[in-house]
């Protein structure tokens, strides 16, 4: 093993959501001076805290019992396995739509690539807090959150994240 | 309209990189210290091309001395503006410059895989386990059964998350001069901000990949650096 060629660390975080976080809200301010408008961050912020401790997360847990191999954690008699349970399923894909509308709102806001940064210069996008910031930048109006609702082109790494974790959970 | 991106000393070099906008970065003195800046226009929007430029000016000024990172999207009017702006801070710049001289910020998300945390505690856990085969044999379609299984299974889940989340604070903290946490949110077991000695980044590395393998498939790592300080100029 050699650490200088250690291949686990890229120079920034991976997601976009983690380089937001370092850009946005950590590092120096300057107080009551113009700041960029941030229409849409605070949904990022719901993103990473979002509360999953719930019925649906219990009721996520008590399905994925059921397909853990019991022979192979216990290394004595198993019980066959039980794939499967409707209910079971529904409950789950509960949970998983929740999470990824969240994420959906996110990676609207953020689009795509680079191509999707001429689409994002609307009005409301625009710096609107301008000299003497009294209005705190990061209330931005619920309403606006609807409005940025777009599709992704799939190169939003948190939303991407958050899917494959849920496969894993069903497969 | 003017660009802040960060605080150095004036021995610094200077770092003329491409910024916000494509514009030209350069240095304007303030007091003994120097204002890394650039012009923009009158909309400064949060694009991810703006936010990479952000990092690219800190991440060349990092390297070629000691820089005091400012969020993205702090503007002024103009160089006449700067001096009113920052002048009272200039204090708090010079102590921050000292007490982070030379040192560099790692950043370490810690992701759980839900199965896999729940592989390792049931497989850990005898009572856990008969409580599962139980439910499995009974076939219970009772809701409340299902929950009090599943809020039982995920509470110790949490419960193995908090621990290997101390094991990873404990054992890098004690490679860093300075450590910050965010509170985590299941699945995320650990976000953690290093302050080092650029020197022991390879001791960071070589713990990172020990507690990686220690943690095995129920956690996954992203792990970064070296970038200026962000988590410790606050």
């Amino acid at each position: 093993m050699t650490v200088q060629s250690y291949a686990g660390r890229a120079p920034r975080p991976s997601s976009l959501a983690d380089v937001l976080e370092l850009v946005l809200d950590k590092g120096l301010v300057i107080d009551a001076y113009v700041r960029v408008s941030l229409v849409g961050i605070e949904l990022l912020t719901i993103d990473a805290r979002i509360v999953v401790a719930s019925v649906d997360t219990y009721l996520r847990f008590a399905e994925a019992t059921n397909r853990l191999d019991l022979q192979a954690a216990s290394n004595s008699e198993g019980l066959p396995q039980l794939i499967g349970d409707i209910t079971e399923k529904g409950a789950s894909s509960k949970t998983r739509g929740a999470l990824s509308g969240v994420a959906e709102e996110v990676s609207g806001w953020f689009g795509g690539g680079d191509g999707d940064e001429e689409k994002e210069a609307d009005g409301q996008r625009r710096s609107g807090e301008r000299q003497n910031g009294e209005r705190r930048p990061r209330r931005p109006a619920k309403a606006t959150a609807g409005s940025r609702r777009r599709s992704s082109s799939g190169s939003d790494n948190g939303r991407r994240r958050r899917e494959r974790n849920d496969d894993e959970d069903e497969s | 309209m003017l660009c802040v991106y960060g605080i150095v000393r004036s021995d610094h070099p200077g770092a003329s990189t491409v910024g916000v906008q494509g514009g030209q970065t350069r240095i304007v003195a303030l007091a003994d210290l120097g204002v890394i800046v650039s012009d923009v226009d009158d909309e400064l929007l949060a694009r991810r091309r703006d936010i990479e430029a952000h990092l690219t000016v800190l991440e060349t000024a990092m390297r070629n001395g000691d820089v005091l990172p400012f969020r993205f999207g702090m503007a002024v009017a103009d160089e006449q503006a700067l001096p009113a702006a920052l002048e009272g801070s200039v204090p708090r710049f010079r102590q921050l410059l000292d007490e982070l001289s030379g040192r560099v910020q790692m950043t370490l998300k810690v992701v759980r895989d839900d199965f896999e945390s729940m592989r390792t505690v049931i497989a850990g856990d005898a009572r856990l386990r008969r409580v599962v085969e139980r439910e499995r044999t009974r076939g219970s379609a009772d809701i409340n059964d299902r929950i009090s299984l599943g809020a039982e299974v995920s509470g110790a889940v949490d419960q193995l998350s908090e621990r290997d989340a101390e094991l990873i604070i404990a054992r890098l903290g004690s490679l860093a001069d300075a450590i910050s946490t965010s509170p985590p949110t299941p699945p995320v077991v650990a976000s953690v901000a290093l302050l080092v000695q650029p020197q022991r980044v390879p001791e960071l590395d070589a713990a990172i990949e020990e507690l990686q393998q220690q943690l095995g498939m129920r956690a996954s790592f992203d792990y970064a650096g070296p970038m200026p300080p962000y988590s410790f100029v606050a």
